[in-house]
Formats: C-alpha cells, structure tokens, sequence
C-alpha cells in the first residue's frame, strides 16, 4: 500500500495534468451530484416555514376548453372555494397568492425600496410555520375586512424602522398606509409557497385579487391531515370538476384537470404553466440522466487518462513481470491504484460539497431569489443515502472503466513491455 | 545436466504483410557456473535469444529446459514464479523504476516472493547494496544516480532473490569503459564467488574474451 501510495504521489508530480485530471473528474463527479441532489432534495425536504411539505398541497390554475379554443389561469376566490372549501381530510387550509409579488415600502425615514409581498387570509398561520416574534398574526375577522394590517420579517422591520419601535408603526405598502401587527423571523426565501417579507391580509372581497367570476390570483394552501392520502384529495377535487363540467357545459366549456391540487413533489419540479401537469416522472428521468451523465463521463475520462498513464509506465510494468509479477498481480495492482485516486477524489468531492452546502446555500439562495438569505439546515438540503450510493457507484464504474487498461496492461508481452513498444 | 539448455529453438515474428525469422534451430547448453557471451550484429536475434532464456517470450518451436524443468508448457503464473526465484536480469538502460527509491527498487524481486519478512526482504536489500557498494545511496531516487551506479543499483535488484541464471543484455552499452569495467568486474565477482550462471549479450569483444566461452551468432543462426 506504501508503494501504490508512494506510485500516486509520484505520478502527481511527474504527470501532473494527468494525474491531477484524474482526480479532479472524479471530484467534480461526486461535487456535481451533491448539488444536482441538492437542489432536488431543497424542493421537497420539510423545513420551517413548510414544515408539513410531506402533506402539503396547492391547488391555483383552472384550464378550460371551449368550442374551438382553450383558456387557462389561476383562479378567483369564488372558484377556489368552489374547487377547494370544505374538502374531507383537510387539516388547515389558506387562501393566498400563489406567488410572492413585488411591492413598493417605504418606512418613516421615507426610502423607498422594494419588498416580496403576498396576500393571505388567517389560515396563512396554520399552513405555515412562522415564528412570531413580537405583536401577533391578524385574525380571519382583519382579514374578511380587508384590514390595512401586515406582518413583516425582521429583517424587513429592521430596513423599514431601524432601531425604532415595529409593532404600531405604520409604513407604506403600494401607495397605502399599512400598520405592523406582527413580526415574524426571517426564514429561507426558498420555500416558494410560505416565504414572504411582507403579509398582508386578503378574504373574498378582495376586488384586486379577482379579475372575473371565474379568474384571479387566488391559490389555495392546504395541509392533509396525517393518513390522508394525496389521491383521497384529489378525488374529492375531481368530483367538484365535474359538478363545474355540467353547469358549465351550456356555454360549451369543459374543465382540463390536471391533478390539482399539487402535492409539493409536482410544486419542486416546477409548475410551467397554468394548462400543464408537472411532469415529476420525466423530472426524475431528467435527474438520473444527469446522475449518470454525471458518473460515466469522469468514469470514461479516468479509463482513457488511466490507458495513457499506463503507455508512460508500460516498461516499468514489463521489468515487474521479468521479476516475477503476474498478469493477475499487474491488474489488481493498478486497480488499487486506481482506487485510491478514486477515494482520493471521492472523499474531495464530498468535502469540498460539504463545504459548498455549509457556507455557500444562502448564497445560492440570494442569486436566486432576493430576500433574507437564510439558509435551511444542512440536513435539508442534501440526501446523505443518495451521496452515498453516488460514492459507491462512482467507485464500481471508475473500477470497471480502469479494468480495461488494467487488462490491456497486464495481457502486454513484457519483452515488448519492457522496451515500450 | 546443463543448468540451460535450448533445443531446436526457432522463432518468427508474422505480421500481415511479412514473416520474420529471427531464430532458426538454435540448440545451446549453459553447464552451471558458466559464464558466457553471446555476440553478433545486431538484429542477429542476440536479445531474442536472451528474452527466450528469460522466459520472457515464447520461441515458435524447440524446447526450452532451464535447471532441468521444461519451461515450455508452462503457464503465466508459472513462468513468472520461476523467474522470480531462478532469474535475474540487468538491461542495457538499467530500467530501474523512477517512482521508487534504490531500496525499493532491489527490493522488486522480493516484492512477489512469498514468506519473506519485511525485515528479512530490508535486510537482504542492504546486504546486497553493501556489497555493491551502494549502501549510502540506498534512500535516493533513481534521478539522482549516475549511470554506473543506477546500473549497480539494477545487478542488486537482478541478484537480491539468490536467482541461479543471471542475464545481462549489454549490460555496459550505456556506460563509459571506466564504469563499464566496473560493472564486468561485478558480474565476474558475481560468477566466481557466487557460482552464479551468467548469460551475458554484448558487442564489446575484449570484455567477451574475458567469458568462459563466446557464442557468435549470425542471422539467427549460431555459427560458433
């Protein structure tokens, strides 16, 4: 083992590019697939504010047909009652905007700046977890009346109040006077349906929230109670589509369903379009494309570096074999070799993910998103199994691909060998 | 018996386009302790000769028998253990392994012997480059020899397994005459005090007279 050590760092220094090619891919192999399942686990790993992503789901679009056309958008407070109130195995229930919007603050000292709002009835609290940490969230009774009321982060009191009192002080919010009720801490503006800087109170007479009988920007957040299936959900929906079908039918529009609500699988693939399904198969295929992609790519890499650091040592190979090496002994001895440049690059890729994921996700966070930047813990962000079983794997494919040169290597006739024919 | 002995051998490389006989029925005994030379022009098949002795190639026809066994039918693994405990060979450029220190270059040989310490293989390595006098380089790195003593380094590897034939293809070609007399006076040092068998190629005739016997060879063909 001293000797294969010893081999490594020799061919470190002496084939530099090579070497360090080798290990490098290898590197980059198992970093890439630390941020690729990175950014898969972010859409669907529960953490604070959608703690309850396992039962979370979101219904927003309606998709009809008609005669010769088609029509689709999200939905007015009305259709969403209609599609979504009082279903069985609910446990709370929010209607809100589906998507943060920007809006124009400014506080006492008069700068103006903008800010991601959302608009949300009562129920906002119990789909989400919120910390409070001063005043309180409003009641459904400021929400019904429309109440000119917010809550807003910490860090969003602190731009718009500074060191001055936040709970009672006013600020404007889209040319209004608003008066902060509530103060909530700042949490990760990667959670797309709960995250805000500033919440402000809607119900059904939101006029700016409805732009017929049918449409608006109205979604619906809910959380299953624990048992119920996503399926039992969506069923109920279903049944509430086809009610819509037949009253619907004497103006020659038929409803598309598209398995709404989402579960917080489809919500992570990403929701293309208010006519679309998400796609989580295709999703997954995309993802174990990549992951494969991903791994053979260094592993083909490391077979053709391996195939010419074998030429540079063919004569070295020939004088073991004059000394009584083996063929055996020649192939398992550069496919140790090759695993430890393996390891050597495996345990690098891995350190350098860990240190990617530990100090740079809030910054992945702000080149995607503005807001707060909070991070999500560590253990959210990354599938250790799936690491793992990437490790394991690259090791088993590097393996394979380095067993061909091995091969070639350990068949060489060792006169030819020994004179690097 | 002859410790070698090389029955009708013939060799032929083939390719597509042409067939090249580089030996042709060469028969040749090596009695024990013998030290001999084989001379030639080159491309007469001296080297040939000398990897089908070594058992490092295959000849097209005849028997090869070293130290009574039939090496002919043997398989890889037994050629190479065979090698391992009855050959040594010194090259014309040394071949040392550059990645490795001397130590560990003379301890090759050992590195595929079964039950052998690692104290008994350290010890066995300084012996042998003791009496090379090459104990005070024993940490350095083949780039750091000069050419006579990385030939010295490479009849310690050749010697450290205790084999009973030693090869040595031109083993003073890259030498100046003063290391090469050096490295001869070695291989005769080697022969009478160890009894070591010695088959030695070389285009050098005064350090061939100074052999127990010359071997002259001709277009494949030994002609006295």
């Amino acid at each position: 083992m001293k000797t294969k050590l010893k081999q490594i760092i020799y061919d470190l220094r002496h084939q530099p590019v090579i070497a360090s090619v080798t290990i490098f891919s290898t590197t980059m192999s198992i970093f890439l697939i630390m941020i690729v399942v990175m950014m898969n686990q972010e859409g669907t790993t529960p953490y604070a504010p959608e703690s309850c992503r396992d039962r979370f789901m979101l219904g927003a679009y309606m998709h009809f047909t008609y005669d010769q056309s088609e029509g689709s958008g999200s939905i007015s407070y009305s259709m969403a009652r209609r599609l979504y109130d009082g279903l069985e195995g609910i446990e709370s229930m929010s209607y809100m905007q589906k998507d943060c919007h920007a809006a124009d603050v400014s506080g006492p000292t008069g700068e103006a700046f903008q800010a991601r709002s959302r608009k949300a009835d009562a129920g906002f609290w119990q789909v989400f977890d919120h910390e409070l940490l001063e005043g309180r969230f409003f009641t459904p009774e400021e929400a019904d009346a429309l109440m000119k009321v917010a809550v807003i982060t910490e860090s969003m009191a602190r731009r718009l109040f500074g060191t001055e009192e936040r709970v009672g002080n006013t600020f404007i919010f889209n040319q209004e006077r608003y008066r902060v009720i509530g103060v909530v801490a700042d949490h990760s503006m990667l959670a797309p349906s709960g995250s805000f800087e500033v919440l402000i109170p809607t119900g059904p007479k939101d006029e700016t929230l409805r732009w017929g009988d049918d449409w608006g920007d109205v979604a619906v957040a809910m959380v299953r109670k624990p048992g119920i299936s996503a399926e039992s959900i969506r069923d109920q929906v279903k049944a509430r589509y086809a009610q819509i079908d037949t009253e619907y039918a004497p103006k020659g529009m038929k409803s598309v369903y598209h398995e709404q609500p989402f579960d917080q699988k489809m919500i992570a693939v990403g929701i293309n379009g208010s006519n679309m399904t998400p796609d989580v198969e295709g999703h997954e295929r995309m993802s174990m494309l990549l992951y494969a992609i991903l791994l053979f790519v260094p592993a083909i890499n490391l077979s053709t570096m391996l195939h010419s650091r074998m030429r540079r040592r063919i004569s070295e190979i020939g004088v073991r074999r004059a000394f009584g090496c083996t063929r055996a002994r020649v192939f398992l001895d550069i496919i140790v070799e090759n695993f430890i440049v393996t390891l050597l690059g495996g345990v690098l890729g891995l350190v350098l993910g860990i240190i990617f994921v530990t100090n740079c996700a809030g910054l992945f966070e702000t080149m995607e998103n503005f807001g707060t930047g909070a991070t999500p813990p560590l253990s959210a962000l990354v599938d250790w199994s799936i690491v793992v079983i990437a490790l394991m794997l690259c090791f088993v494919l590097n393996l394979v691909c380095a067993a061909i040169p091995a091969w070639q290597a350990a068949r060489e006739n060792p006169v030819n060998a020994i004179n690097a024919r | 018996m002859a410790l070698i002995e090389l029955t009708g051998i013939r060799k032929v490389y083939r390719t597509k386009e042409i067939e090249t006989t580089a030996l042709e029925n060469v028969n040749l005994s090596v009695e024990k302790g013998e030290f001999i030379s084989i001379m030639g022009p080159s491309g007469c098949g001296k080297s040939t000769l000398l990897n089908i002795i070594g058992l490092l190639d295959k000849p097209t026809e005849g028997q090869v028998s070293l130290l009574g066994e039939n090496c002919s039918a043997m398989d890889d693994a037994r050629l190479s253990h065979f090698r391992n405990a009855n050959l040594g060979f010194v090259f014309q450029s040394f071949h040392l392994i550059p990645s490795l220190n001397v130590a560990a270059n003379v301890e090759l040989p050992l590195a595929y012997r079964s039950g052998l310490s690692g104290h008994d293989r350290k010890e066995r390595v300084e012996q042998v480059l003791k009496r090379l006098e090459m104990l005070h380089r024993i940490h350095h790195m083949p780039s750091q020899l000069s050419g006579g003593q990385c030939q010295r380094v490479a009849i310690a590897r050749a010697i450290v397994g205790k084999p009973e034939i030693l090869l040595a293809d031109e083993p003073t070609g890259n030498l100046d005459s003063k290391m090469g007399s050096e490295v001869m006076e070695m291989l005769h040092r080697l022969n009478r005090e160890d009894g070591m068998t010695i088959v030695m190629v070389t285009h050098n005739e005064a350090q061939a007279r100074e052999t127990d016997r010359i071997v002259r060879f001709f277009d494949g063909r030994i002609i006295s």
